[in-house]
Protein backbone atom coordinates (compact mmCIF):
# COMPACT_ATOMS: atom_id res chain seq x y z
CA UNK A 1 0.00 0.00 0.00
CA UNK A 2 1.26 3.50 -1.25
CA UNK A 3 1.74 5.63 1.88
CA UNK A 4 0.50 9.06 1.52
CA UNK A 5 1.17 12.38 2.57
CA UNK A 6 -2.10 14.09 3.87
CA UNK A 7 -2.88 17.23 5.59
CA UNK A 8 -5.38 17.25 8.22
CA UNK A 9 -6.68 20.83 8.92
CA UNK A 10 -8.60 20.27 12.14
CA UNK A 11 -8.51 23.02 15.01
CA UNK A 12 -10.12 19.88 17.81
CA UNK A 13 -6.15 18.76 19.26
CA UNK A 14 -8.68 15.31 20.45
CA UNK A 15 -9.80 15.18 16.45
CA UNK A 16 -6.58 15.14 15.16
CA UNK A 17 -5.31 12.28 17.62
CA UNK A 18 -8.35 10.12 16.96
CA UNK A 19 -7.60 10.56 13.03
CA UNK A 20 -3.62 9.57 13.53
CA UNK A 21 -5.05 7.04 16.11
CA UNK A 22 -7.94 5.47 13.12
CA UNK A 23 -4.68 5.75 10.34
CA UNK A 24 -2.24 4.60 12.61
CA UNK A 25 1.62 4.67 10.72
CA UNK A 26 -0.13 3.89 7.18
CA UNK A 27 0.16 7.39 5.78
CA UNK A 28 2.27 10.47 7.23
CA UNK A 29 -0.19 12.88 8.29
CA UNK A 30 0.77 17.12 9.32
CA UNK A 31 -1.84 18.15 11.41
CA UNK A 32 -2.74 22.22 10.71
CA UNK A 33 -4.70 24.18 13.37
CA UNK A 34 -5.66 26.85 10.81
CA UNK A 35 -5.64 27.68 7.30
CA UNK A 36 -2.34 29.55 8.12
CA UNK A 37 -0.26 26.55 9.40
CA UNK A 38 -1.96 24.67 6.85
CA UNK A 39 -0.82 27.20 4.13
CA UNK A 40 2.82 27.08 5.83
CA UNK A 41 2.69 23.39 5.01
CA UNK A 42 2.26 23.46 1.68
CA UNK A 43 5.15 25.54 1.01
CA UNK A 44 7.35 23.58 3.53
CA UNK A 45 6.43 20.81 1.42
CA UNK A 46 6.97 22.84 -2.18
CA UNK A 47 10.59 23.32 -1.34
CA UNK A 48 11.52 19.93 -0.13
CA UNK A 49 9.86 19.43 -4.00
CA UNK A 50 6.73 17.15 -2.28
CA UNK A 51 3.10 17.73 -2.65
CA UNK A 52 0.29 16.41 -0.62
CA UNK A 53 -1.59 13.57 -1.79
CA UNK A 54 -4.36 14.23 -0.46
CA UNK A 55 -6.31 16.85 2.41
CA UNK A 56 -8.73 15.77 5.24
CA UNK A 57 -10.40 19.03 6.33
CA UNK A 58 -12.74 19.69 9.04
CA UNK A 59 -15.31 22.65 8.07
CA UNK A 60 -15.99 24.49 11.53
CA UNK A 61 -12.43 25.67 12.90
CA UNK A 62 -13.53 26.89 15.57
CA UNK A 63 -14.67 25.06 18.17
CA UNK A 64 -18.22 24.46 18.79
CA UNK A 65 -19.03 27.11 16.24
CA UNK A 66 -21.26 25.27 13.54
CA UNK A 67 -22.05 27.81 11.38
CA UNK A 68 -18.14 28.54 11.16
CA UNK A 69 -16.84 28.14 6.87
CA UNK A 70 -13.26 28.31 7.77
CA UNK A 71 -12.62 24.47 6.62
CA UNK A 72 -14.79 25.14 3.46
CA UNK A 73 -12.77 29.04 2.85
CA UNK A 74 -9.33 27.06 2.46
CA UNK A 75 -10.36 24.45 0.21
CA UNK A 76 -11.75 27.57 -2.01
CA UNK A 77 -8.34 28.75 -1.63
CA UNK A 78 -6.89 25.75 -2.51
CA UNK A 79 -8.60 25.45 -5.37
CA UNK A 80 -8.37 29.26 -6.77
CA UNK A 81 -4.69 28.75 -6.44
CA UNK A 82 -4.82 25.33 -7.43
CA UNK A 83 -2.23 23.91 -5.54
CA UNK A 84 -4.50 20.83 -5.10
CA UNK A 85 -5.58 19.91 -8.76
CA UNK A 86 -5.89 16.55 -9.52
CA UNK A 87 -5.54 15.30 -5.95
CA UNK A 88 -8.04 14.69 -3.22
CA UNK A 89 -9.93 15.92 -0.32
CA UNK A 90 -12.14 14.37 2.25
CA UNK A 91 -14.09 16.75 4.48
CA UNK A 92 -14.76 15.57 8.11
CA UNK A 93 -17.11 17.68 10.15
CA UNK A 94 -19.47 17.72 13.48
CA UNK A 95 -21.91 19.29 11.49
CA UNK A 96 -22.52 17.94 8.02
CA UNK A 97 -26.14 18.59 7.41
CA UNK A 98 -25.71 22.42 8.83
CA UNK A 99 -26.35 24.72 6.03
CA UNK A 100 -26.47 21.78 3.65
CA UNK A 101 -22.36 21.31 4.31
CA UNK A 102 -21.99 17.74 2.76
CA UNK A 103 -23.97 19.55 -0.47
CA UNK A 104 -21.70 22.05 -0.98
CA UNK A 105 -18.75 20.06 -0.63
CA UNK A 106 -19.60 17.75 -2.90
CA UNK A 107 -21.13 20.31 -5.70
CA UNK A 108 -18.64 23.00 -5.25
CA UNK A 109 -15.31 20.85 -4.37
CA UNK A 110 -15.44 17.27 -5.68
CA UNK A 111 -14.82 15.93 -2.69
CA UNK A 112 -14.07 12.21 -2.27
CA UNK A 113 -15.85 11.99 0.57
CA UNK A 114 -17.80 13.67 3.83
CA UNK A 115 -17.74 11.95 6.98
CA UNK A 116 -19.69 12.77 10.11
CA UNK A 117 -17.53 13.08 13.10
CA UNK A 118 -20.30 11.93 15.09
CA UNK A 119 -20.60 8.76 13.11
CA UNK A 120 -16.84 7.76 12.26
CA UNK A 121 -16.20 5.44 14.67
CA UNK A 122 -19.05 3.45 13.07
CA UNK A 123 -18.02 4.00 9.60
CA UNK A 124 -14.51 4.00 10.14
CA UNK A 125 -13.52 0.96 7.94
CA UNK A 126 -15.10 3.16 5.09
CA UNK A 127 -13.33 6.11 6.01
CA UNK A 128 -10.12 4.03 6.11
CA UNK A 129 -10.74 2.90 2.79
CA UNK A 130 -11.37 6.32 1.06
CA UNK A 131 -8.49 7.44 2.42
CA UNK A 132 -6.27 4.57 0.76
CA UNK A 133 -8.09 4.64 -2.23
CA UNK A 134 -7.60 8.65 -2.59
CA UNK A 135 -3.93 8.28 -1.86
CA UNK A 136 -3.54 5.45 -4.73
CA UNK A 137 -5.62 6.63 -7.18
CA UNK B 1 -24.72 34.01 -26.13
CA UNK B 2 -24.73 30.55 -27.21
CA UNK B 3 -27.96 28.53 -27.04
CA UNK B 4 -27.72 26.14 -23.97
CA UNK B 5 -28.63 22.09 -24.86
CA UNK B 6 -30.39 20.35 -21.95
CA UNK B 7 -32.25 17.13 -21.42
CA UNK B 8 -34.62 16.66 -18.86
CA UNK B 9 -35.79 12.74 -18.27
CA UNK B 10 -39.04 12.67 -15.73
CA UNK B 11 -41.94 10.10 -15.89
CA UNK B 12 -44.10 13.21 -15.59
CA UNK B 13 -45.31 14.40 -18.48
CA UNK B 14 -47.07 17.55 -17.82
CA UNK B 15 -44.14 18.88 -16.20
CA UNK B 16 -41.79 18.30 -19.42
CA UNK B 17 -44.06 19.91 -21.13
CA UNK B 18 -43.96 22.76 -18.57
CA UNK B 19 -40.26 22.57 -18.87
CA UNK B 20 -40.66 22.76 -22.92
CA UNK B 21 -42.60 25.87 -22.95
CA UNK B 22 -40.84 27.42 -20.39
CA UNK B 23 -37.19 26.97 -21.60
CA UNK B 24 -37.30 27.93 -25.35
CA UNK B 25 -34.51 29.08 -28.13
CA UNK B 26 -32.86 30.82 -28.94
CA UNK B 27 -31.54 30.99 -25.17
CA UNK B 28 -32.07 27.58 -24.90
CA UNK B 29 -32.61 24.21 -26.58
CA UNK B 30 -34.45 21.67 -24.53
CA UNK B 31 -35.00 18.26 -25.25
CA UNK B 32 -36.80 16.12 -22.72
CA UNK B 33 -37.87 12.13 -22.52
CA UNK B 34 -40.32 10.53 -19.94
CA UNK B 35 -37.40 7.57 -19.82
CA UNK B 36 -33.88 6.92 -19.89
CA UNK B 37 -33.94 4.94 -22.94
CA UNK B 38 -33.70 8.17 -25.02
CA UNK B 39 -30.38 8.77 -23.36
CA UNK B 40 -28.86 5.68 -24.18
CA UNK B 41 -30.14 6.04 -28.07
CA UNK B 42 -28.22 9.27 -28.30
CA UNK B 43 -25.06 9.73 -30.55
CA UNK B 44 -21.94 9.38 -28.85
CA UNK B 45 -20.66 12.91 -30.16
CA UNK B 46 -23.94 14.64 -28.96
CA UNK B 47 -23.35 17.16 -26.09
CA UNK B 48 -25.44 18.76 -23.27
CA UNK B 49 -24.73 21.28 -21.23
CA UNK B 50 -26.66 19.61 -18.40
CA UNK B 51 -28.87 16.94 -18.11
CA UNK B 52 -31.80 16.78 -15.46
CA UNK B 53 -32.96 13.41 -14.13
CA UNK B 54 -36.03 12.99 -11.73
CA UNK B 55 -34.77 10.88 -8.85
CA UNK B 56 -36.65 7.58 -9.03
CA UNK B 57 -34.95 7.33 -12.49
CA UNK B 58 -32.18 7.94 -11.61
CA UNK B 59 -32.11 5.88 -8.26
CA UNK B 60 -33.34 2.72 -10.75
CA UNK B 61 -30.66 3.29 -13.25
CA UNK B 62 -27.80 4.61 -11.31
CA UNK B 63 -25.00 2.31 -12.80
CA UNK B 64 -26.29 3.60 -16.20
CA UNK B 65 -25.74 6.98 -15.12
CA UNK B 66 -22.49 6.77 -13.38
CA UNK B 67 -21.20 4.84 -16.60
CA UNK B 68 -22.73 7.80 -18.36
CA UNK B 69 -21.56 10.48 -16.00
CA UNK B 70 -17.56 9.36 -15.94
CA UNK B 71 -18.12 8.82 -20.06
CA UNK B 72 -18.93 12.66 -21.33
CA UNK B 73 -18.85 15.67 -19.64
CA UNK B 74 -22.60 16.12 -19.21
CA UNK B 75 -23.17 17.80 -16.24
CA UNK B 76 -25.61 15.40 -14.10
CA UNK B 77 -28.02 16.70 -11.69
CA UNK B 78 -30.56 15.06 -9.85
CA UNK B 79 -34.01 16.54 -9.40
CA UNK B 80 -35.13 15.48 -5.56
CA UNK B 81 -39.01 15.94 -5.28
CA UNK B 82 -38.58 17.66 -1.96
CA UNK B 83 -35.66 18.70 0.25
CA UNK B 84 -33.03 16.02 -0.63
CA UNK B 85 -31.93 13.53 1.86
CA UNK B 86 -28.01 13.44 2.78
CA UNK B 87 -27.81 10.10 2.51
CA UNK B 88 -29.35 9.61 -1.12
CA UNK B 89 -28.22 12.75 -2.28
CA UNK B 90 -24.76 11.21 -1.23
CA UNK B 91 -24.58 8.09 -3.64
CA UNK B 92 -25.95 10.01 -6.55
CA UNK B 93 -22.86 12.32 -5.96
CA UNK B 94 -20.27 9.50 -5.71
CA UNK B 95 -21.60 7.69 -8.51
CA UNK B 96 -20.56 10.86 -10.41
CA UNK B 97 -23.77 13.07 -10.39
CA UNK B 98 -22.63 16.52 -10.22
CA UNK B 99 -25.40 18.41 -8.42
CA UNK B 100 -28.74 17.80 -6.71
CA UNK B 101 -31.67 19.93 -6.29
CA UNK B 102 -35.37 20.43 -5.39
CA UNK B 103 -37.11 19.77 -8.23
CA UNK B 104 -38.56 22.83 -9.34
CA UNK B 105 -42.84 22.53 -10.21
CA UNK B 106 -43.07 26.56 -12.06
CA UNK B 107 -42.13 28.30 -14.78
CA UNK B 108 -40.11 30.71 -12.39
CA UNK B 109 -38.59 28.46 -10.41
CA UNK B 110 -37.07 25.95 -13.19
CA UNK B 111 -35.99 29.03 -14.89
CA UNK B 112 -34.24 29.87 -12.20
CA UNK B 113 -32.40 26.26 -11.10
CA UNK B 114 -31.23 26.43 -14.70
CA UNK B 115 -29.61 29.59 -14.62
CA UNK B 116 -28.01 29.07 -11.36
CA UNK B 117 -26.29 25.50 -12.55
CA UNK B 118 -24.82 27.75 -16.03
CA UNK B 119 -23.59 30.18 -13.79
CA UNK B 120 -22.05 27.45 -11.52
CA UNK B 121 -20.55 25.57 -14.66
CA UNK B 122 -18.92 29.14 -16.35
CA UNK B 123 -17.20 29.76 -12.46
CA UNK B 124 -15.78 26.05 -12.36
CA UNK B 125 -14.92 26.26 -15.85
CA UNK B 126 -13.01 29.72 -15.53
CA UNK B 127 -10.84 28.16 -12.33
CA UNK B 128 -10.35 25.05 -14.40
CA UNK B 129 -8.96 26.21 -17.56
CA UNK B 130 -5.88 28.26 -16.27
CA UNK B 131 -2.52 27.13 -16.85
CA UNK B 132 -0.12 28.20 -13.83
CA UNK B 133 2.92 26.78 -12.52
CA UNK B 134 3.28 24.77 -9.25
CA UNK B 135 5.47 28.09 -7.70
CA UNK B 136 2.41 30.61 -9.13
CA UNK B 137 -0.31 28.67 -7.29
CA UNK B 138 1.58 28.83 -3.67
CA UNK B 139 2.66 32.22 -4.13
CA UNK B 140 -1.65 32.39 -4.83
CA UNK B 141 -2.11 30.27 -1.71
CA UNK B 142 -0.35 32.47 0.65
CA UNK B 143 -1.63 35.43 -1.20
CA UNK B 144 -5.14 34.50 -0.36
CA UNK B 145 -4.12 32.95 2.68
CA UNK B 146 -2.58 35.97 4.37
CA UNK B 147 -4.38 38.29 3.31
CA UNK B 148 -7.65 39.72 4.97
CA UNK B 149 -10.99 39.24 3.84
CA UNK B 150 -12.41 42.36 2.66
CA UNK B 151 -8.93 43.19 0.85
CA UNK B 152 -9.87 40.08 -0.97
CA UNK B 153 -13.31 41.09 -1.57
CA UNK B 154 -11.87 44.05 -3.06
CA UNK B 155 -9.63 42.33 -5.30
CA UNK B 156 -12.33 39.91 -7.04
Amino acid sequence: MKKGRILHLEDDPQWVENVQKLLGSSHDLYAAASPKEAASLFMEMANENLKFDLAIIDISLILHDAHDKKGFEFIEALEESGVMEGHKIIVLTGYPEVDQNWRKAFRDFDVVDVFDKGTLIDNKAEFIKEVSEAIKN
Amino acid sequence: MATKKLLFIDPHKDWLKLVKSTLKPPEYDAMISPTLDFLLKIDANEHFDLVFIGLQLAKQNIKTISGLALSYTWRFVVLFPGFPDQKTARIMFKSGIRDISSKPYDAESIKKMVEEEIAYVKKKNHIRNREIDFNTRLNRLSEIIYTPSPARSHKQ
